[in-house]
């Protein structure tokens, strides 16, 4: 009966030892005493805002258009009055634009040549639209671009055109 | 006819007289005209007075051709004009590295309602007023609208063959 009771005994104590080590796992002993643990955590959400800000430069050659021209006056005489032969050429006719998009949102271009009212003088332009891409970050230098040329032709009088007058607009319109 | 209708006749028809002479002297001398803004050809002499530094601007300037030029446009595309104030809300700048001066309009359905006096290169605006009785034509809500960039050169005060519009959304309000 003893030994019957000894063994119960025993059998009480390694089931008390395998509920602390249980225990072990998910509390903090303290002083010999066991509390309970509530894992308290934070989670960081960051919006990050980032604005459209538009940075854009343009550059434009010389906009002074040279026509050089000659007027030939031939004598007719069976009418005693005076022919006149007329020719001429463009000897500057083209200048160059550049717009460079250092925005951080990519942006088009369009591009107008916008002659004067009453001018015999016209203009083109090599490119009329572009798709200019977004800045990329650190790198200034690699901003993307478009060059257009603009190029005049027509035969101005000298009469008209004498004193360099204005001949049109080179519009841009960025979006 | 009798004498007595005769004067009332003549009475009406004195007064219509009077009605249309006054109405064709209102028309003529008193009568609001619309204000219409011709684009200058030349800067205007007037530098903008609401110009303020560009903080930290170094100034350094683009490389540009003998006979061209070259700008730097910074910007936001939203605009606020405020009809109490009749001043608009805008952040533009005309960085230093520009060689050119500018004048800055807003349009809105092709009537230019704000026109800047000259913005020199490293300096920017935030506020402007807008044209006289501008605010008239407003009313609360949100425009399509446009900025109109014109540039001149410093030295002649010419204005370049070169100009910008950049489509911008405005609101506006009391």
């Amino acid at each position: 009966m003893k030994k019957v009771f000894a063994v119960m005994i025993f059998a009480v104590f390694v089931q008390c030892l395998g509920c602390a080590a249980f225990a072990a796992e998910n509390s903090t002993n303290i002083g010999e005493k066991y509390f309970a643990e509530i894992e308290v955590s934070a989670a960081w959400s960051f919006a990050e805002k980032t604005p459209a800000v538009y940075g854009i430069d343009i550059a434009w050659s010389n906009m002074t258009f040279v026509y050089s021209g000659e007027e030939t006056k031939l004598w007719d005489p069976k009418t005693h009055t005076y022919d006149v032969e007329s020719k001429g050429e463009w000897k500057e006719f083209s200048a160059e634009i550049t717009v460079t998009n250092h925005s951080n949102i990519s942006v088009s271009v369009e591009m107008e040549y916008v002659p004067e009212d009453k001018t015999c003088i016209t203009g083109s332009l090599s490119k009329n639209f572009a798709v200019l891409e977004a800045g990329k970050e650190g790198d200034y230098a690699g901003a993307d671009f478009v060059t257009a040329t603009l190029y005049i032709s027509g035969n101005p009088s000298s009469s008209d055109y004498f004193g360099g007058e204005k001949i049109g607009t080179v519009k841009i319109i960025v979006k | 006819m009798d004498n007595k209708k005769i004067k009332l006749l003549i009475a009406v028809l004195l007064l219509i007289t009077a009605a249309a002479v006054g109405v064709t002297v209102w028309a003529l001398f008193f009568r609001e005209q619309q204000t219409v803004v011709l684009t200058p050809d030349y800067a205007p002499q007037e530098e903008e007075i609401n110009i303020e530094a560009i903080p930290g601007d170094s100034g350094e300037k683009m490389e540009s051709e003998e006979g061209g030029g070259s700008v730097s446009l910074s910007y936001s595309n939203e605009a606020t004009i405020d009809i109490s104030d009749k001043k608009a809300y805008v952040y533009f700048a005309n960085p230093g590295k520009s060689n050119q001066d500018m004048v800055l309009q807003i349009i809105i359905s092709e009537e230019v309602i704000l026109q800047s006096g000259t913005i020199v290169p490293g300096y920017k605006v935030s506020e402007l007023d807008l044209l006289k009785d501008a605010e008239k034509m407003l009313s609360p809500g949100g425009y399509d609208g446009k900025f109109v960039v014109l540039y001149y050169s410093p030295e002649s005060g010419e204005k370049a063959i070169v100009n910008t519009e950049i489509p911008i959304h405005i609101t506006v309000r009391e």
